[in-house]
């Protein structure tokens, strides 16, 4: 058994992204996910931002390919509708990412799936927002 | 009755130009040939184009108000941007002047500034009840004061603009969003946590002055229908 020097895998190198919570606001959710390195450890320190990447990019508004600056290693995440829904939709999408740590890109290996539903209500529509982890 | 007519084109020249030949962009007729999603988004991708570059560099923020194009049976997103004929701007004039030669072309169009030098294009006949909507008191969360996508969400839910939308049956696309949101941070553009007794109208100024953009306002009459977004500089690279 032997190592290469330096091959060792970094602790600090971002690997994937874990749902540590939400909070729903009726008509949109805020979802928090924290960076987490190859072993699932959470990465708390600064220096990190992460960009991601919706997929199909047309059925919503996104941010994709913006790096936003992690705040001790978590990203806020807004997802639902823009303003209180006056009309039926069900959008589903897949979320990735890319993050960024001392000036290199990594992909990270988390899939999240979206679910954006409207549906008739009165007075008002019936919302419901998800998302679900599809790769950890 | 010269003296009329004369004041008439001044108040047009000063207070609005307007520019083209005149006659309405007819949206809600049921005449006017669809447009296509790739249709609108090129005819926005050259407003931004045209317009960015030859906004003030120091206050980078405008407005531009349209009629839509909506299918009658339909709440799509996005509404459609009318065709309309823009050019590539003078650059040899005042801001104002510049921005004007890019719509001169263009039917119905008007550009306006305000005193303060915000820029306000409009197209079309654009039902604007909604927009006159007055706030008593619009609070905004450490969200909304950060973000510009969650202020325009803030803005549209104030109980006062749900109150009208719901009276005049005025609704809004079911636009879905997922945004990782700017946290807050010293010294990034934000808005003050309350403001009170602004029209909606006004409110989408302080955003459009805030981050440095163009608020967007389209809106089709049948359906009753508008949708409000925001374009800035990234907009214009990463969009399109």
């Amino acid at each position: 058994v032997f190592s290469i020097p330096g091959a060792e895998v970094d602790p600090n190198v971002p690997a994937s992204f874990s749902i540590a919570g939400s909070v729903d606001y009726g008509f949109y959710s805020i979802y928090t996910y924290q960076l987490n390195n190859a072993n699932g450890t959470p990465l708390t320190g600064p220096g990190y931002s992460a960009a991601e990447y919706i997929s199909p990019a047309d059925t919503s508004i996104n941010a994709n390919g913006i790096q936003m600056p992690l705040n001790n290693g978590q990203l806020s995440d807004r997802v639902g509708f823009v303003s209180p829904p006056t009309a039926p939709a069900n959008v589903v999408v897949t979320q990735t990412f890319t993050a960024l740590y001392q000036g290199y890109f990594y992909d990270l290996s988390t899939v999240f799936q979206h679910q954006n539903i409207s549906s008739y209500g009165s007075p008002y529509y019936i919302v419901t927002n998800s998302v679900t982890v599809i790769n950890p | 009755m010269y003296m009329r007519v004369w004041i008439t084109v001044f108040s047009a020249l000063v207070l609005g130009t307007v520019c083209g030949p005149g006659g309405a962009v007819s949206a809600d007729d049921p005449t006017t040939p669809i447009v296509l999603p790739v249709e609108s988004n090129d005819t926005i991708r050259a407003i931004l184009k045209y317009l960015w570059p030859v906004l003030s560099p120091t206050r980078k923020a405008g407005r531009i108000y349209y009629q839509a194009v909506c299918p009658p049976d339909a709440h799509n997103y996005p509404l459609m941007f009318p065709k309309i004929d823009v050019r590539p701007p003078s650059v040899a004039g005042t801001e104002l002047a510049n921005i004007r030669s890019i719509f001169l072309h263009a039917k119905s169009a008007s550009v306006t500034a305000d005193k303060t030098g915000l820029v306000r294009v409009r197209i079309g006949k654009i039902p604007d009840t909604i927009l006159q909507t007055r706030i008593a008191t619009l609070s905004f969360d450490a969200d909304s004061q950060f973000n510009y996508l969650s202020a325009i969400g803030a803005i549209e839910s104030a109980p006062e603009v749900q109150s009208v939308m719901a009276t005049i049956g005025v609704g809004v696309p079911a636009r879905v969003y997922h945004y990782g949101l700017v946290q807050p941070t010293s010294g990034l553009p934000h808005l003050p946590a309350q403001i009170a007794d602004v029209t909606m109208d006004q409110a989408l100024d302080m955003v459009a002055r805030t981050w440095g953009g163009i608020v967007f306002y389209g809106a089709c009459t049948v359906p009753g229908t508008y949708e409000i977004f925001f374009a800035d500089g990234y907009f214009l690279d990463s969009r399109f």
